[in-house]
Parts: C-alpha cells; sequence; structure tokens
C-alpha cells in the first residue's frame, strides 16, 4: 500500500511540473508554488528561487546605474551634489509601472503575496559594495501616529539581482530556528554575521519574501532583520515594500470629501481588497511619513477626529460622507475607544418602569441639566415596562426586560437583543439567577454574559453558571462547580468589573461570613478574596466599586455613617485600607453607594431611592439630586463610545493558508467579481460544491459495484477536473490528473486509494473557501457600507 | 538589508543581540550626526517663499525629515535645506511652538488657515510632536462646533441630499444639542 503512495506521490509531482512549465512560458506573472521554499515560519519567510530572469535582474541595475546618472548630473548643474550623495547611497526609485518589464516584475510580486500591486511602495535599487551592509531593523512602522500612505507595510519582497561571492546575506536574528532546520542545516559558507540567525545567501533571481506582520494584524517582532556586510563582491538588491492598503492613495489638502479611498469597499481587486482593507483598518489611524519628494497629501482626517469626543463625531456624519464613512467604521471606533484621552465617563440612570433615560456626565454638577440629555429605549418591547441594567463594560449597557437582555451602546443608541438563557425562569421556577455579570475578554475579543443561579429552597445545592458568549451567540454551562454561596434576596448582585473579571460581594453560607468571589473572564474560573477583616456589613448593604485615577478595587458600607475600603495591591488582602467615612445625615434616605470617580477625584454615587449624590474625596456631601419616582433607580456607569460590539476578529487571512490548495484561477474569479455581481464568486464556489458533491458520490456509487466500468469513473473524474479546475482548486484537480491514470489502468486499489485522496482534497479546499467567505461576508459587514450598525454585531 | 532612509520607519531594536550585531559596524552616517549634535548650533533652512532661515539645531531635531539628511551625509555649516512646502510665515510659527513648549494656549492666537498649515507642515517635516499637538489642538477648535462650521473650516463640500442630511440629523438629534454659536 505505502508503495502505491509513493508512486502517486511521484506521479502528482511529475504531473505537477509538467503543468506549470507549460504555463511558465506563457505568462510571465504565472507563480509556481514549487518554487517557493519556507525559511521560517517565525518571522513568515519565503524565497521563491529563479523568481526573476537573468534579463529582469540587468533591467533593473541598468534602471537604476542610468538613474544614478541622471542624478549625478542634475546635481552638476544645481550645485548642490550632497543631496544627491543622499540618494545615491540609499538607493534609486524604480516608480511604478515604469515600463512593461517593471511592471511585469510588479504583476509577479502581486500574484505570488496576493496583495494588490496597488499596495506596493516604488521598488527601491540598492547596491552594496565592500563592507557595506544594513544594521537590524524592522520594516514595519511603530508608532500609530504617524501614518503612512497605505497603512503599516505588511510585506516585503527582497529580489537578489547578483550573485555575492561572500557576505551580503539577509539575516533574521530573531527568527525562531526549528529543530529540524538547525540539524540540517549548517551553511559553512554564511558569513559570521549570517551565522546570528536564519539567514538567506543572495543568489541572481531569487526573491525573499516576508511579512512583517502577524496574521493578526499586529507587528511581528521576529521580522527583525538585517543585510550582512558584503566581504567579496557586489550585492544589487531590489526591495518592494507592500502595505496592507493602497500605497497609491492621496487625499487632498483640505479636507476634500470628494476622496473616493475613504469609502472603502473598492471591489475591483474583489475579496482580496477587502480583506486588506479589514486589515489596515486595524492600523490606519496614523499618519504618513512621507519620502521629500512626495506632495503633502496625508490623511489629516484621522488623526484629527481620532481625538473628538463622541458627542462631535456623532455630530460630524453631518459633515459629509466620507465623514460618515470613516466615523461608522468600527476600526475607527476602535481605536477611538483606545485613545484614552477621548473617553468620557457618563451614567446612564432611569426608573425602572418610565421609559425615561437620562445621560449624565459625571464631571458637570448634578443640576447642571445642560450636562445630561435625554435618552430613549424604545427598541425594548412597550409594555409591561420593567427595565433592569445587569452590567456595563466598554460602552456597553446590558439590559434586562421581559425576560429578555439586550446590549445597548448608549452614546450610539445601537442596540441589540442577546439570545435567551437555555434556563427560563418560567420554565424553571424553582432556579433564581443570584449573580450577574457582563463583561469583555480581550483575549478572545469576546464580550461574556454570567449568570448563577441556585435553586430557590437550597443554600447549597444546585449550582449553576451559564455564561453567554458574544461570539458564539450561545449559552453554555461551566460544569463542576459547586460552591456555597448564598444570597438570600430576590435581588440579585449585579457584577463589578475589574482586571478582567468579575467582582461580587457574597455571603459564604457555610463560614457565615461574607467573601467577594471573582469570575476570570478569561479562566472562566472562580476565586475569592477576602473582605477587610474590620468590615463588618451585611451583605446587601455592602457594595463593591472601582474608584481613583489608578483604579482600585473598593469595598463599600453604604449607610450611617459609609465607609469605604480600598484594596491597594489587588487580590492582596492584606493592603485593605480604610480611606474615607462619608456622613449621610445630609442623606434623606441616609444611604450612599459610590459610583464612579469624577475627574477631579469627587465621589459619584446613589442613594439607594431615586437620587444621585456627589462628595468629595474627603467625605464630604456636596451635591444631592433626587427625582422623583415610585422606584429604586438603575444607574451604570458607560463609558462613550463609538465601539459597535464585535467587529470581526482581528484576523488575516494569510496568503499562505491559500497557496497550495488554489492557484491563479481562483484570483482570476475574485476579479470578475464587482458592483454589479457582488455574489459572483460565492455563487461559482457554491456550483463547485454541488458538482463536486454530487460527482463524488457517483464515484463513490461506480467504483462500489463489481464490475467497474472504468469509462463511466473516467468520466466522472474528468468533470470533476474540469470543475477543479476552473475554480482554482489545484490540489483536487492534480489528484485527479493521477486518478484518471490509474483509470486507465484499470487499477482498482489505487483508484480507491485516488477518491479517498480527492475527497480529503476537496474537503479542505471546501473548508478554506467557506472560512474564506465567511470571513469576507463578515468583512463586508463590518467593513463599510453605510449604516453599518445594524450589521455589525 | 534594503530600507528607506526614513529613521522612524526602520526601527533599530536595542537588545544585546542586536548591538553585538551592530558593533564595529559604524554607519558613515552615525559619525557626520555625532558631530552636528553640539549645542547652540544652528541650521539653515530654505522655505517655501526662499527665505533662508538660521534654525537652533535643538529644533531641527525634532524634524525626522532633516535630520534624515543630516545623518547621511557629510555637511558642513554651509549646507542649506530647502523645505519647498513651509513657508517663512509658518516655519516661525513652529519654531515659537517648539519654544514655547506646546503650550496649548499659543494655539489659540493661531489662525484657522495657520493651524492647518502647520499641521500640513508638522506631517511633512515628520514633526511628531508638533503634528500631535496641532491635531489637539484643531480638534479643540472643532469639537462643540456646528457641522457648517467644520465644513467652513476644513473647506469640505456637503455630498449629502437634503433628505439624507436631515435623516441623520434627526436620528442623531442628541448629538445636535449644546453646540456653540459659529
Amino acid at each position: 500500500m505505502s508503495r502505491v503512495w509513493f508512486l502517486l506521490f511521484l506521479l502528482l509531482i511529475s504531473k505537477c511540473d509538467e503543468v506549470w512549465s507549460s504555463y511558465a512560458g506563457s505568462a510571465s506573472s504565472i507563480i509556481n508554488p514549487s518554487k517557493v521554499k519556507q525559511v521560517s515560519w517565525k518571522p513568515r519567510a519565503f524565497v521563491y528561487e529563479g523568481f526573476l530572469t537573468d534579463l529582469e535582474c540587468d533591467h533593473l541595475i541598468s534602471i537604476a546605474k542610468s538613474e544614478l546618472k541622471r542624478s549625478a548630473v542634475a546635481d552638476n548643474l544645481s550645485g548642490e551634489s550632497t543631496l544627491s550623495d543622499v540618494r545615491t547611497s540609499s538607493g534609486m526609485f524604480i516608480s511604478k509601472n515604469k515600463d512593461p518589464i517593471v511592471s511585469g516584475i510588479e504583476d509577479k510580486i502581486s500574484s505570488w503575496t496576493f496583495l494588490p500591486k496597488e499596495n506596493g511602495e516604488d521598488i527601491q535599487v540598492l547596491r552594496y559594495e565592500h563592507g557595506q551592509k544594513y544594521d537590524p531593523h524592522y520594516d514595519y512602522f511603530t508608532d500609530k501616529v504617524n501614518i503612512v500612505r497605505g497603512g503599516h507595510r505588511i510585506a516585503t519582497v527582497l529580489m537578489y539581482l547578483t550573485n555575492v561571492t561572500k557576505g551580503g546575506e539577509t539575516v533574521f536574528p530573531s527568527a525562531e530556528e526549528s529543530p529540524r532546520r538547525r540539524a540540517s542545516e549548517t551553511n559553512i559558507d554564511l558569513s559570521e554575521c549570517a551565522k546570528k540567525g536564519i539567514a538567506v545567501k543572495p543568489r541572481r533571481g531569487d526573491a525573499l519574501l516576508f511579512f512583517s506582520l502577524l496574521t493578526n494584524a499586529t507587528p511581528d517582532t521576529s521580522s527583525l532583520h538585517a543585510g550582512c556586510p558584503v566581504i567579496e563582491g557586489e550585492k544589487w538588491s531590489a526591495t518592494k515594500w507592500i502595505h496592507v492598503d493602497s500605497f497609491d492613495k492621496t487625499v487632498g489638502d483640505g479636507g476634500d470629501c470628494s476622496d473616493r479611498h475613504d469609502l472603502h469597499l473598492v471591489s475591483t481587486t474583489g475579496f482580496r481588497f477587502q480583506l486588506l482593507l479589514h486589515h489596515s483598518n486595524a492600523v490606519a489611524l496614523s499618519i504618513s511619513v512621507l519620502p521629500p519628494s512626495q506632495s503633502p497629501h496625508f490623511k489629516w482626517k484621522n488623526s484629527v477626529l481620532i481625538l473628538l469626543p463622541v458627542k462631535s463625531l456623532v455630530r460630524f456624519k453631518c459633515v459629509c460622507k466620507s465623514w460618515l464613512s470613516l466615523i461608522s467604521d468600527s476600526h475607527f471606533s476602535l481605536s477611538h475607544f483606545e485613545q484614552t484621552a477621548t473617553r468620557t465617563e457618563r451614567l446612564v440612570f432611569f426608573e425602572p418602569s418610565a421609559p425615561e433615560v437620562r445621560s449624565i456626565d459625571v464631571n458637570a454638577p448634578l443640576y447642571d441639566d445642560s450636562a445630561s440629555a435625554v435618552l430613549n429605549l424604545n427598541f425594548l418591547p412597550p409594555k409591561p415596562y420593567d427595565v433592569r441594567i445587569r452590567g456595563s463594560c466598554r460602552g456597553f449597557v446590558l439590559l434586562e426586560c421581559c425576560q429578555s437582555l439586550w446590549l445597548w451602546n448608549p452614546s450610539t443608541g445601537v442596540h441589540k437583543q442577546l439570545s435567551s438563557s437555555p434556563t427560563m425562569p418560567n420554565k424553571d421556577p424553582m432556579l433564581l439567577t443570584f449573580l450577574f455579570g457582563f463583561g469583555y475578554d480581550s483575549s478572545t475579543d469576546d464580550y461574556l454574559v454570567v449568570k448563577v443561579l441556585r435553586m430557590a429552597f437550597s443554600c447549597v445545592s444546585g449550582n449553576r453558571v451559564e455564561i453567554l458568549s458574544l461570539r458564539a451567540n450561545a449559552w453554555k454551562e461551566i460544569e463542576g462547580i459547586h460552591f456555597s454561596y448564598l444570597n438570600c434576596f430576590n435581588d440579585m448582585k449585579v457584577g463589578l468589573l475589574f482586571n478582567g473579571a468579575l467582582h461580587w460581594v457574597v455571603s459564604r453560607y457555610d463560614l457565615g461570613k461574607n467573601v467577594i468571589v471573582v469570575f476570570d473572564l478569561r479562566k472562566r474560573s472562580f476565586s475569592e478574596i477576602p473582605l477587610p477583616r474590620e468590615f463588618d456589613w451585611d451583605f446587601n448593604t455592602c457594595d463593591l466599586v472601582v474608584l481613583g485615577k489608578i483604579p482600585r478595587l473598593c469595598v463599600v458600607g453604604c449607610c450611617s455613617p459609609a465607609e469605604l475600603w480600598v484594596m491597594e495591591e489587588y487580590k492582596d488582602p492584606s493592603s485593605w485600607t480604610k480611606t474615607i467615612v462619608v456622613s449621610v445625615d445630609d442623606i434623606p434616605t441616609k444611604y450612599f453607594s459610590p459610583i464612579c470617580s469624577t475627574k477631579c477625584n469627587d465621589i459619584v454615587g446613589i442613594d439607594g431611592s431615586t437620587g444621585l449624590v456627589k462628595c468629595s474625596d474627603k467625605g464630604q456631601v456636596q451635591e444631592h439630586r433626587y427625582w422623583s419616582s415610585s422606584y429604586r433607580s438603575e444607574v451604570a456607569v458607560y463609558k462613550e463610545t463609538l465601539v459597535t460590539l464585535l467587529s470581526q476578529r482581528r484576523f488575516c487571512f494569510s496568503p499562505y493558508t491559500l497557496q497550495g490548495f488554489l492557484d491563479g484561477q481562483f484570483l482570476q474569479l475574485q476579479q470578475l467579481q464587482d458592483e454589479n455581481n457582488p455574489d459572483f464568486v460565492v455563487e461559482v464556489v457554491s456550483l463547485f460544491f454541488e458538482d463536486s458533491e454530487r460527482l463524488l458520490n457517483d464515484l463513490t456509487f461506480a467504483l462500489e459495484q463489481k464490475s467497474i466500468d472504468f469509462k463511466k469513473v473516467d468520466a466522472h473524474v474528468h468533470q470533476l477536473k474540469g470543475s477543479s479546475s476552473s475554480i482554482g482548486a489545484q490540489r483536487v484537480k492534480n489528484c485527479c490528473i493521477a486518478f484518471r491514470n490509474f483509470c486507465e489502468e484499470q487499477n482498482i486499489d489505487a483508484c480507491l486509494s485516488c477518491l479517498q485522496q480527492v475527497k480529503q482534497e476537496y474537503c479542505h479546499v471546501k473548508n478554506k473557501l467557506e472560512t474564506m467567505i465567511r470571513l469576507e461576508q463578515q468583512i463586508v459587514a463590518a467593513g463599510g457600507s453605510i449604516p453599518m450598525m445594524e450589521f455589525s454585531f | 538589508m534594503a530600507e528607506r532612509g526614513e529613521s522612524s520607519e526602520a526601527v533599530m531594536l536595542k537588545k544585546t543581540e542586536e548591538e553585538k550585531l551592530r558593533k564595529g559596524k559604524m554607519i558613515v552616517g552615525d559619525e557626520s550626526k555625532a558631530g552636528y549634535e553640539e549645542e547652540g548650533k544652528k541650521v539653515k533652512l530654505v522655505t517655501s517663499d526662499g527665505v533662508t532661515m538660521e534654525v537652533e539645531i535643538s529644533i531641527v531635531k525634532e524634524m525626522e525629515i532633516i535630520q534624515t539628511f543630516i545623518g547621511a551625509t557629510d555637511t558642513d555649516d554651509s549646507f542649506i535645506f530647502p523645505i519647498s512646502n513651509v513657508s517663512s510665515h509658518i516655519l516661525n510659527q513652529i519654531i515659537e511652538l517648539v519654544k514655547g513648549e506646546y503650550d496649548q494656549e499659543l494655539a489659540k492666537k493661531l489662525s484657522h488657515d495657520e493651524l492647518k498649515e502647520i499641521l500640513v507642515a508638522a506631517n511633512y517635516l515628520n514633526m511628531k510632536t508638533l503634528f500631535h499637538f496641532i491635531a489637539t489642538a484643531i480638534a479643540n477648535v472643532i469639537q462643540n462646533k456646528s457641522v457648517e462650521f467644520v465644513r467652513d473650516f476644513f473647506g469640505i463640500v456637503n455630498d449629502f441630499t437634503e433628505e439624507e442630511e436631515a435623516e441623520l440629523r434627526k436620528t442623531n438629534a442628541w448629538a445636535f444639542e449644546g453646540v456653540d454659536e459659529d
């Protein structure tokens, strides 16, 4: 059996070569993946042997040489030779599409990297003579404020135009060497410098491709690289830096709103562009550093707008279409949220039974009505009206109404109903939710809703913990959790989010004392923090809060007088310190429960009824305002943000995931997709799925027969080969080629194993395509179209 | 290894491993740069309106674009750097702002046109601190202003139809409350 596989393997290889060599002559931009060798995976680096022909190498060198000559002449005329010295030493730039050969090389680079041509900078040709080198550096940019045309550099293609006798290697000093490689490759040819990491020797015509960004669009620190000194010979190289977005974009000086590039879905490059766009948005909010020769076109808009508060941004959506599109962009809002300077905290404050909701600026005096705005919750079911706040996180408030959960961004009005918990109170009246929480797990970029339930009449048995992941949009029970917490009241406690964990004060039934129970959102596990020893409050009159410029966990005893304890070191119970005592005599309810601190360190809290109280950091009550109402008000702090819940994952669909599975044919398909035909690729792909599945069934059936009709089998395989090659599923196609040979030989065993392999390859490519299409849809949904808020969950 | 000249783009790592690599291989530019870091030295800049200005090295240091030149050439005092996108008026303003250690009070005295021009110049000269400072100043100017003010400020043409704009204003009505008079 293993021999069959080996034969098959050989066959595949030879067939593969045949196919490629026949293409290679016809079009120069055909990329032969078998010539690509992986140099390292951290960073992702690959060498393409013989990427450029001799002609192309010589052409690039000759352009560079004539350019050098030309600038030397120009400088003689102006007399400013110094400036041109800079240029000769740092190399020449060959403008894009300068001539058909350069353009062809650029096409080839684009086909290989799967990155659009317009994302590339001009090719830079460099000459290194004896002793010259380039110190270790990164190609990506470090600061966000400084943008770059086209966003981050995602990848670099370095083409070697000459052979170098000794030295001149490109070395990745921080690369992770695989053990296999270390054992096999100890190349004595390398210079000392090159031995300091994974090195690539310059060979005329070879090209090195490496990525400066990780697949999650963050800079890859292992992409540090250096050009080793040339020891003998002369090194000519050509570099193409490729950005995540179009490098050709220019934005008008003033605020030219006709600027098309800010409208995101330019579909000429189809899917690829959108992915890259997504990608660039993760990093795009910075300003470009322009080469001196460039005119000052840059994206000032991003850098100014990102500094504005949410209210201004919402208003400025009306300025023009490109502003609307930028401000509505989910990545813009994320970056905006991450800019701490612009974050302002407000309170959302309402009576559960009345649909009037107030948003209050905590930094303004409580009686200043201009600092509060009226919001509405009219997306909730009209009656019976009983809305409760179950948590607040990253600008979103979790509301419960009519046994349903809703997420709501009070700054933008965006809202979403969450799926219902499997344990419905009406189905299971014996179960009570006594702890509720809402938080964000940054490790998975997911929002979580946590519910802890217990049996209504039992304190210790029947605990149940349920978690809703917003990404999965499904509830899950955490099994095997038994704890002896109790909350005697029917009111549930809403968890306090701090340090990536939810916190509640609960009574520990078995020990007869109160503790803070902590749920770590990342680890999804519970732990406890003891309360201060001298802190002797009933758990329904004490509360947790996060206060201070440096946020710290505090516990408050809320009545006569209220006392505040701060945990100086998180999770260190010996660091509990009693800080202030608030005399609640002036507050009619004799109750004060802090909610947040203001910019000038005052503390804002509730009076336990319908009012708000502000006191100084010394505990002096300064203001008290209450609204007439019959119910205790619901209050939550929220940060102002434009963020629309879940943006798509920060994920880059690596060309290398595709490479090997899909060939250039698929790219061409994508290029056929445009505005008039937005679902073209999806349609073709689903046809391919249908066809292939039918054919695979037929094949399976045909091969199960006692006497096999090989002609029929061959016909099916032939069809499958046709449909797979039309979509560019090269591995399926190659399997089919082998399959047909065995059909001819009427070799049943080989045919059966071919069938297995074809099925396998088909499953692989189907998986890839489905992932890709899903991603694309997510990106289109969240990335740009105009009322995008509705779609971006 | 090929890399464009801007030092901001190529990030040197200061880990010991890289230090080792770098040792004994000083770039030509490093030495000449060292020579330029003398106190009180001035650099001559020619502005777009043809004025030659002597600017203190401490200020020029913030202009990364010039730093690139200084770092890469064997210039002497007589060398003149052309900054073709910045007028002498704007360069003077920039010098004032840098000397004034970026006091937002100074920014309040600038006209709207000056703010915009300085932003463009800061971007061109690659002065990061100044760029952020001016962007903040502009954000402060416009944040409480009306949509019309902003269009006027940046010279933006409204490309919404009346209905579209009315709809947007309606859905976001709360954001239009408490806006400053233009």
